[in-house]
C-alpha cells in the first residue's frame, strides 16, 4: 500500500466522526483538501488534524441533532398531545371510578370526587372545539392542581432524605402537556386533521387499555404498575409515531419523554437496590437530570455560536 | 463575525476558489496568522452555505478527486463589506486614540 493510500484510508477513518448525510455532502471532497494539505511522505495523520477533524464531526452530529429538533413538528405535535393526553387519562380514571364505585358503596363524597376529576379532564377538550384559549386555562388550572397534588406527596422519610413520588409528577407533566397543546396549537380540530383512522385507534385503544389494566394495577407492586404504565404510554407514542406525519411524530416522541422521564426514574429507583432504601432517590433522580440538562445546555450552546456566523 | 470566517469570506470576495485554495489563500492573506485545519474551514463552508452567504460555483474532477468552487453570493457581499466598514471604522478610531495618546505622551516628554 503507498503513503497516500495508507494516508487517505486513516482520513476516511477520522471521517466517520461525520454525520453520514454530511459525509455524503462533503466527504470526498474533504478528503481531497486532506491529501493536498498533507506533506509528501506522511503516511499518518497529525495529531492536531486529527484532534480538528474528530471536533468537526462532533460538533456536525450536534448539530444535526439540533436541527432534527428544530424540525420538530412542535405545534401540530402538541395538538396530538391535547387530545391524546385526556383520552388515556379518561381510560384510567373511569376505571379508577368504577372501581371505587365497587368499593365503596354509599360513598357520595369519594363517587361526586371521582366524578368531577373525570368531568375535569374531559371538559377542556370539548369546551376548545369552541373556546380554545378558555379551554387552555381550565386545562392549565386543572395542572396546576394536579402538580399541587403531586408535590403535596413530597415528604421526609426517616433519614430527612425529600421523597418524589414518580407517578403523580408524571400524570401532572402529562397534563401541563395537554393544556400547551390548547393553548399553543390548533387544539383538537388540528388534532383531528392530523390524526389517521389508525391514529385514532390508537389513542382509544391506549383508554381502553389504561383502564382495563387499572384494577390489575391496583394489586400489584408499585414499581410493577409504574413499569406496566410507562410501558403502555411508550407504546402509545411509539403507535402515534408510525400513524402520523414525520415531523409532528418526531415532535411527539420527543414530547412523550417529559411525563415519561420522572415516572420512569422512580419505577427503576424503587424496582433495583433502593427499594427499601429510599435514600438514594435523590442521586438516582438528579443525576440523570443534570446530565439531560447539560446536553441540552451545550446543545443550545453550539447552536447560537453557529448561528452567529 | 469569527476571524476565520471573515477571511473565508475574504479569500472569496477574489473569485471562486476550492477548499485547498480557499485554505492557502487564508494562510497567504493573514501573513501565516490563520491557519485552516480541514474540519474547521467545512464547519464554516456548511454553516456559510446553510445562511446562503456563500453558493457553490462548480465542480471539477482533478486527478480522480472531486473540488468544488465555492463564490460569495449578493448577500454574502453585502455581509462581507459591511464587516470590513465596521473593522475599518474600529482600527481608525483606535488608530485616532493612539496618535493622540502618543502625541501626548511626546509632550509630556518633552516638557519634563
Amino acid at each position: 500500500m503507498t503513503g497516500e493510500a495508507a494516508l487517505e484510508r486513516r482520513y476516511r477513518r477520522l471521517l466517520a466522526w461525520y454525520p453520514a448525510e454530511y459525509r455524503h455532502a462533503y466527504g470526498e471532497e474533504m478528503i481531497g483538501v486532506l491529501i493536498a494539505a498533507a506533506s509528501d511522505g506522511r503516511k499518518r495523520p497529525g495529531l492536531v488534524g486529527a484532534f480538528d477533524l474528530i471536533r468537526g464531526g462532533l460538533r456536525a452530529r450536534l448539530l444535526a441533532g439540533w436541527r432534527t429538533l428544530a424540525d420538530a413538528g412542535w405545534p401540530d405535535a402538541l395538538a396530538v398531545c391535547s387530545v391524546a393526553v385526556p383520552v388515556i387519562l379518561l381510560g384510567y380514571l373511569v376505571s379508577q371510578w368504577l372501581f371505587f364505585l365497587h368499593l365503596f358503596v354509599g360513598s357520595p363524597h369519594v363517587e361526586a370526587g371521582n366524578a368531577l376529576i373525570v368531568a375535569a379532564i374531559v371538559a377542556p377538550p370539548l369546551l376548545a372545539l369552541r373556546l380554545r384559549r378558555t379551554a387552555a386555562l381550565v386545562a392549565f388550572a386543572l395542572a396546576g392542581w394536579m402538580t399541587v397534588y403531586a408535590l403535596g406527596g413530597i415528604s421526609p422519610d426517616w433519614s430527612g432524605y425529600w421523597i418524589i413520588y414518580g407517578l403523580p409528577v408524571s400524570a401532572s407533566l402529562a397534563l401541563m402537556l395537554g393544556a400547551a397543546g390548547l393553548g399553543l396549537s390548533g387544539g383538537p380540530r388540528r388534532a383531528a386533521e392530523i390524526l389517521t383512522p389508525r391514529s385514532w385507534l390508537v389513542v382509544i385503544g391506549a383508554g381502553i387499555t389504561m383502564g382495563v389494566i387499572h384494577p390489575y394495577l391496583w394489586s400489584r407492586p408499585t414499581w410493577l404498575a409504574a413499569v406496566l404504565v410507562i410501558g403502555v404510554l411508550a407504546l402509545v407514542a411509539a403507535g402515534l409515531a408510525l400513524t402520523i406525519p414525520g415531523p409532528a411524530a418526531r415532535g411527539l416522541l420527543l414530547l412523550s419523554v417529559v411525563p415519561a422521564y420522572p415516572g420512569a426514574v422512580w419505577a427503576i429507583g424503587i424496582s433495583g437496590s433502593y427499594g427499601s432504601d429510599t435514600s438514594g432517590f435523590p442521586s438516582l433522580v438528579f443525576l440523570p437530570t443534570a446530565l439531560f440538562a447539560g446536553l441540552a445546555a451545550a446543545g443550545l450552546w453550539q447552536w447560537r455560536r453557529s448561528t452567529a456566523t | 463575525m469569527q476571524e476565520p470566517t471573515f477571511m473565508i469570506l475574504t479569500a472569496l470576495a477574489d473569485g471562486a476558489q476550492h477548499g485547498y485554495g480557499i485554505m492557502t489563500e487564508v494562510t497567504r492573506i493573514s501573513r501565516g496568522r490563520v491557519r485552516l485545519r480541514a474540519g474547521t474551514l467545512y464547519a464554516a463552508l456548511d454553516r456559510l452555505l446553510s445562511s446562503e452567504t456563500i453558493s457553490v460555483d462548480r465542480e471539477e474532477i482533478v486527478d480522480g478527486r472531486l473540488r468544488r468552487y465555492y463564490r460569495l453570493t449578493p448577500s454574502g457581499v453585502e455581509l462581507l463589506a459591511a464587516e470590513a466598514s465596521r473593522l475599518s471604522a474600529n482600527a481608525k478610531l483606535a488608530t485616532t486614540r493612539l496618535r493622540r495618546l502618543q502625541g501626548g505622551a511626546l509632550l509630556a516628554g518633552g516638557a519634563a
